[in-house]
Protein backbone atom coordinates (compact mmCIF):
# COMPACT_ATOMS: atom_id res chain seq x y z
CA UNK A 1 0.00 0.00 0.00
CA UNK A 2 2.85 2.35 0.95
CA UNK A 3 4.00 1.90 -2.21
CA UNK A 4 1.26 3.02 -4.20
CA UNK A 5 0.54 6.27 -2.14
CA UNK A 6 4.73 7.02 -2.46
CA UNK A 7 4.31 6.38 -6.63
CA UNK A 8 0.92 8.69 -6.67
CA UNK A 9 2.69 11.66 -4.38
CA UNK A 10 6.33 10.99 -6.80
CA UNK A 11 3.91 11.61 -9.94
CA UNK A 12 2.46 14.97 -8.58
CA UNK A 13 -0.32 14.09 -6.34
CA UNK A 14 0.76 15.58 -3.35
CA UNK A 15 -2.45 15.03 -1.29
CA UNK A 16 -1.76 11.34 -1.54
CA UNK A 17 0.80 12.01 1.33
CA UNK A 18 -2.54 12.59 3.45
CA UNK A 19 -2.21 8.93 3.65
CA UNK A 20 0.96 8.74 5.13
CA UNK A 21 0.32 11.09 7.84
CA UNK A 22 -2.89 9.43 8.80
CA UNK A 23 -1.44 6.04 8.96
CA UNK A 24 1.85 7.15 10.85
CA UNK A 25 1.19 10.27 12.95
CA UNK A 26 0.71 8.41 16.13
CA UNK A 27 3.95 6.45 15.45
CA UNK A 28 5.95 9.58 14.47
CA UNK A 29 4.87 11.46 17.53
CA UNK A 30 5.40 8.55 20.16
CA UNK A 31 8.82 8.27 18.81
CA UNK A 32 9.21 12.39 19.17
CA UNK A 33 7.76 12.04 22.49
CA UNK A 34 9.85 9.51 23.92
CA UNK A 35 13.26 11.69 23.29
CA UNK A 36 11.58 15.09 23.96
CA UNK A 37 8.79 14.36 26.68
CA UNK A 38 6.93 17.62 25.67
CA UNK A 39 3.77 17.50 23.52
CA UNK A 40 4.31 20.73 21.68
CA UNK A 41 8.12 20.06 20.88
CA UNK A 42 6.87 16.77 19.64
CA UNK A 43 4.37 18.04 17.66
CA UNK A 44 6.97 20.17 15.85
CA UNK A 45 9.21 17.57 15.41
CA UNK A 46 6.50 15.51 13.66
CA UNK A 47 5.83 18.42 11.43
CA UNK A 48 9.13 18.67 10.54
CA UNK A 49 9.64 15.06 10.14
CA UNK A 50 6.57 14.68 7.77
CA UNK A 51 7.93 17.58 5.97
CA UNK A 52 11.67 16.07 5.30
CA UNK A 53 9.98 13.15 4.42
CA UNK A 54 7.93 14.45 1.69
CA UNK A 55 10.96 16.97 0.76
CA UNK A 56 13.28 13.70 0.52
CA UNK A 57 10.64 10.98 -0.79
CA UNK A 58 12.20 10.93 -4.08
CA UNK A 59 15.26 9.26 -2.22
CA UNK A 60 13.11 6.81 -0.76
CA UNK A 61 14.87 3.44 -2.07
CA UNK A 62 12.53 0.96 -0.28
CA UNK A 63 15.47 -0.79 1.08
CA UNK A 64 13.94 -0.45 4.15
CA UNK A 65 10.01 -0.20 5.03
CA UNK A 66 8.89 3.26 4.86
CA UNK A 67 7.73 3.26 8.63
CA UNK A 68 11.81 2.44 9.54
CA UNK A 69 12.90 5.20 7.14
CA UNK A 70 10.22 7.78 8.84
CA UNK A 71 11.40 6.71 12.07
CA UNK A 72 15.07 7.24 11.36
CA UNK A 73 13.57 10.55 9.98
CA UNK A 74 12.25 11.35 13.47
CA UNK A 75 15.04 10.54 15.66
CA UNK A 76 17.31 12.12 14.37
CA UNK A 77 15.24 15.12 14.04
CA UNK A 78 14.17 14.90 18.07
CA UNK A 79 17.20 13.85 19.16
CA UNK A 80 18.81 16.89 17.39
CA UNK A 81 16.40 18.75 19.01
CA UNK A 82 16.95 17.51 22.20
CA UNK A 83 20.48 18.46 21.83
CA UNK A 84 19.36 21.66 20.59
CA UNK A 85 17.59 22.50 24.13
CA UNK A 86 19.48 21.29 26.60
CA UNK A 87 17.12 20.31 29.03
CA UNK A 88 18.31 16.72 29.83
CA UNK A 89 21.28 16.72 32.18
CA UNK A 90 22.49 13.04 33.10
CA UNK A 91 22.25 12.28 36.58
CA UNK A 92 25.53 10.43 38.07
CA UNK A 93 23.53 7.10 39.11
CA UNK A 94 25.25 4.65 41.74
CA UNK A 95 26.57 1.77 41.31
CA UNK A 96 23.41 -0.17 43.65
CA UNK A 97 20.32 -2.32 42.53
CA UNK A 98 16.82 -0.54 43.73
CA UNK A 99 14.49 -2.18 41.15
CA UNK A 100 12.58 -4.42 43.45
CA UNK A 101 12.29 -2.39 46.25
CA UNK A 102 11.12 0.80 44.19
CA UNK A 103 8.83 -0.71 42.03
CA UNK A 104 7.21 -2.80 45.35
CA UNK A 105 6.90 0.77 46.72
CA UNK A 106 4.82 2.07 43.55
CA UNK A 107 2.58 -1.06 43.61
CA UNK A 108 1.42 0.31 46.85
CA UNK A 109 0.03 3.75 45.41
CA UNK A 110 -3.53 4.43 43.61
CA UNK A 111 -3.44 4.30 39.65
CA UNK A 112 -3.92 7.54 39.08
CA UNK A 113 -0.41 8.27 41.16
CA UNK A 114 1.85 5.25 39.71
CA UNK A 115 1.14 7.33 36.30
CA UNK A 116 2.08 10.22 37.96
CA UNK A 117 5.07 9.31 39.45
CA UNK A 118 5.98 6.80 36.54
CA UNK A 119 5.30 10.26 33.80
CA UNK A 120 7.68 12.25 35.86
CA UNK A 121 10.05 9.49 36.29
CA UNK A 122 10.13 8.91 32.77
CA UNK A 123 10.71 12.77 32.02
CA UNK A 124 13.56 12.63 33.76
CA UNK A 125 15.71 9.66 31.83
CA UNK A 126 17.69 10.64 28.79
CA UNK A 127 16.70 11.29 25.60
CA UNK A 128 18.46 8.09 23.49
CA UNK A 129 18.02 5.93 27.18
CA UNK A 130 14.38 6.78 27.02
CA UNK A 131 14.20 6.52 23.29
CA UNK A 132 16.00 3.07 23.97
CA UNK A 133 13.59 1.88 26.81
CA UNK A 134 10.38 3.21 24.39
CA UNK A 135 11.45 1.00 21.24
CA UNK A 136 12.49 -2.19 23.39
CA UNK A 137 9.85 -2.91 26.19
CA UNK A 138 6.76 -0.33 24.67
CA UNK A 139 7.07 -1.15 20.67
CA UNK A 140 8.50 -4.55 21.63
CA UNK A 141 11.33 -4.15 19.38
CA UNK A 142 14.37 -6.70 19.18
CA UNK A 143 17.87 -5.29 19.78
CA UNK A 144 18.43 -5.92 15.73
CA UNK A 145 15.03 -4.08 14.81
CA UNK A 146 16.21 -1.15 17.30
CA UNK A 147 19.92 -0.99 15.73
CA UNK A 148 18.56 -1.14 12.11
CA UNK A 149 16.06 2.15 13.16
CA UNK A 150 18.54 4.29 15.14
CA UNK A 151 21.99 3.00 13.14
CA UNK A 152 23.45 2.02 16.92
CA UNK A 153 26.17 -0.19 17.81
CA UNK A 154 24.49 -3.74 19.21
CA UNK A 155 26.88 -2.19 22.58
CA UNK A 156 25.13 1.31 22.30
CA UNK A 157 21.60 -0.27 22.43
CA UNK A 158 22.60 -3.03 25.19
CA UNK A 159 24.27 -0.05 27.33
CA UNK A 160 21.50 2.36 26.88
CA UNK A 161 18.98 -0.17 27.86
CA UNK A 162 20.84 -0.98 31.09
CA UNK A 163 21.60 2.21 31.51
CA UNK A 164 17.94 3.27 31.20
CA UNK A 165 17.04 0.78 33.71
CA UNK A 166 19.05 2.23 35.89
CA UNK A 167 18.11 5.85 35.45
CA UNK A 168 14.42 4.57 35.71
CA UNK A 169 14.73 3.05 38.84
CA UNK A 170 17.20 5.31 40.37
CA UNK A 171 14.67 8.31 39.59
CA UNK A 172 12.02 6.25 40.76
CA UNK A 173 13.78 5.50 44.17
CA UNK A 174 14.71 9.62 44.60
CA UNK A 175 11.30 10.82 43.74
CA UNK A 176 9.13 8.26 46.19
CA UNK A 177 11.63 9.24 49.24
CA UNK A 178 11.13 12.77 48.57
CA UNK A 179 7.10 12.14 48.28
CA UNK A 180 7.54 10.41 51.90
CA UNK A 181 10.16 12.84 53.59
CA UNK A 182 7.24 15.73 52.31
CA UNK A 183 3.97 13.78 53.66
CA UNK A 184 6.01 13.13 57.30
CA UNK B 1 5.63 -16.66 36.23
CA UNK B 2 6.68 -12.62 35.29
CA UNK B 3 9.70 -12.20 34.53
CA UNK B 4 11.95 -9.16 35.38
CA UNK B 5 11.65 -7.81 31.70
CA UNK B 6 7.38 -8.31 31.84
CA UNK B 7 7.50 -5.97 35.35
CA UNK B 8 9.79 -3.19 34.06
CA UNK B 9 7.43 -3.36 30.68
CA UNK B 10 4.38 -2.85 33.26
CA UNK B 11 5.89 0.06 34.97
CA UNK B 12 6.96 2.19 32.13
CA UNK B 13 3.85 1.13 30.36
CA UNK B 14 1.98 3.43 33.17
CA UNK B 15 3.73 6.91 31.96
CA UNK B 16 1.24 9.12 30.40
CA UNK B 17 1.27 9.76 26.28
CA UNK B 18 -0.34 12.13 24.93
CA UNK B 19 -2.03 12.20 21.85
CA UNK B 20 -1.13 14.73 19.10
CA UNK B 21 -3.46 17.49 18.23
CA UNK B 22 -5.88 17.21 15.59
CA UNK B 23 -4.47 20.39 13.83
CA UNK B 24 -1.60 18.75 13.08
CA UNK B 25 -3.04 17.16 10.44
CA UNK B 26 -3.63 19.94 8.51
CA UNK B 27 -0.93 22.26 9.48
CA UNK B 28 1.48 19.28 7.66
CA UNK B 29 -0.71 19.28 4.89
CA UNK B 30 -0.99 23.01 4.69
CA UNK B 31 2.64 22.89 4.51
CA UNK B 32 2.76 20.42 1.69
CA UNK B 33 0.77 22.07 -0.91
CA UNK B 34 2.51 25.56 -0.09
CA UNK B 35 5.49 23.43 -1.02
CA UNK B 36 3.68 21.71 -3.90
CA UNK B 37 2.52 25.43 -5.68
CA UNK B 38 5.47 26.85 -4.59
CA UNK B 39 8.03 28.53 -7.56
CA UNK B 40 11.65 27.68 -8.01
CA UNK B 41 13.62 27.41 -4.60
CA UNK B 42 15.93 30.04 -3.41
CA UNK B 43 18.51 27.33 -3.93
CA UNK B 44 17.63 27.05 -7.76
CA UNK B 45 17.04 30.78 -7.77
CA UNK B 46 21.47 30.73 -7.04
CA UNK B 47 21.83 27.95 -9.58
CA UNK B 48 20.27 29.92 -11.98
CA UNK B 49 21.97 33.35 -11.10
CA UNK B 50 25.06 31.47 -11.67
CA UNK B 51 24.46 29.97 -15.24
CA UNK B 52 23.36 33.63 -16.22
CA UNK B 53 26.66 34.86 -14.69
CA UNK B 54 28.51 32.42 -16.71
CA UNK B 55 26.66 32.88 -19.59
CA UNK B 56 27.00 37.45 -19.34
CA UNK B 57 30.97 36.36 -19.02
CA UNK B 58 31.20 33.99 -22.21
CA UNK B 59 29.54 36.78 -24.36
CA UNK B 60 31.12 39.87 -22.97
CA UNK B 61 34.72 38.00 -23.97
CA UNK B 62 33.29 36.70 -27.36
CA UNK B 63 32.01 40.47 -28.11
CA UNK B 64 35.28 42.46 -26.91
CA UNK B 65 37.41 39.91 -28.83
CA UNK B 66 35.94 39.90 -32.01
CA UNK B 67 33.38 42.47 -32.70
CA UNK B 68 34.55 46.01 -31.09
CA UNK B 69 37.34 47.56 -33.34
CA UNK B 70 40.36 47.95 -32.56
CA UNK B 71 41.13 51.32 -33.25
CA UNK B 72 39.23 52.38 -30.19
CA UNK B 73 41.85 54.27 -27.77
CA UNK B 74 40.10 55.63 -24.48
CA UNK B 75 43.04 56.68 -22.26
CA UNK B 76 45.91 54.51 -23.23
CA UNK B 77 43.26 51.47 -23.29
CA UNK B 78 42.82 49.80 -26.61
CA UNK B 79 40.11 46.67 -27.33
CA UNK B 80 43.21 44.37 -26.82
CA UNK B 81 42.47 45.35 -23.09
CA UNK B 82 38.72 44.92 -23.43
CA UNK B 83 38.92 41.43 -21.81
CA UNK B 84 41.47 41.89 -19.19
CA UNK B 85 39.30 44.59 -18.01
CA UNK B 86 35.90 42.40 -18.27
CA UNK B 87 37.71 39.42 -15.99
CA UNK B 88 38.53 41.99 -13.49
CA UNK B 89 35.73 43.34 -13.14
CA UNK B 90 33.45 39.93 -13.18
CA UNK B 91 36.04 38.41 -10.92
CA UNK B 92 34.86 41.18 -8.52
CA UNK B 93 31.45 40.72 -9.23
CA UNK B 94 31.98 36.79 -8.78
CA UNK B 95 33.89 37.65 -5.53
CA UNK B 96 30.95 39.27 -3.96
CA UNK B 97 28.49 37.18 -5.45
CA UNK B 98 30.30 33.66 -3.71
CA UNK B 99 30.09 35.95 -0.59
CA UNK B 100 26.48 36.59 -1.26
CA UNK B 101 25.76 33.12 -1.71
CA UNK B 102 27.98 31.80 1.13
CA UNK B 103 25.82 33.78 3.24
CA UNK B 104 22.65 32.36 2.06
CA UNK B 105 23.38 29.14 2.09
CA UNK B 106 24.96 29.61 5.74
CA UNK B 107 21.46 31.64 6.64
CA UNK B 108 19.27 28.83 4.97
CA UNK B 109 21.40 25.77 6.78
CA UNK B 110 20.95 27.63 10.17
CA UNK B 111 17.07 28.05 9.08
CA UNK B 112 16.96 24.09 8.90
Amino acid sequence: MDEFYIEKVLNGDHRSFQYFITSYKSYVFSLSFSVLKDKYLAEDVTQEAFIKAYKSLRSFKGNSSFRTWIGRIVINEALRKAKKERRYDAEEIPPEDFSSNSADKISNLEKDEQRYYISLVFEKIPPEQSLALELFYLKEMSVAEIIALTDWSSSKTKMLLQRGRKTFYYNLKSMLKSEVREIL
Amino acid sequence: MKSDKDDFKELLGLKETPEPSHELDWQIMNRIENIANAGPSNRHLLYLSWAFFAFGLLIGIAISIFWIPAEINIMGLTARHLPMIILTICTGLLLLLFDNIYGTLKAMRHKH
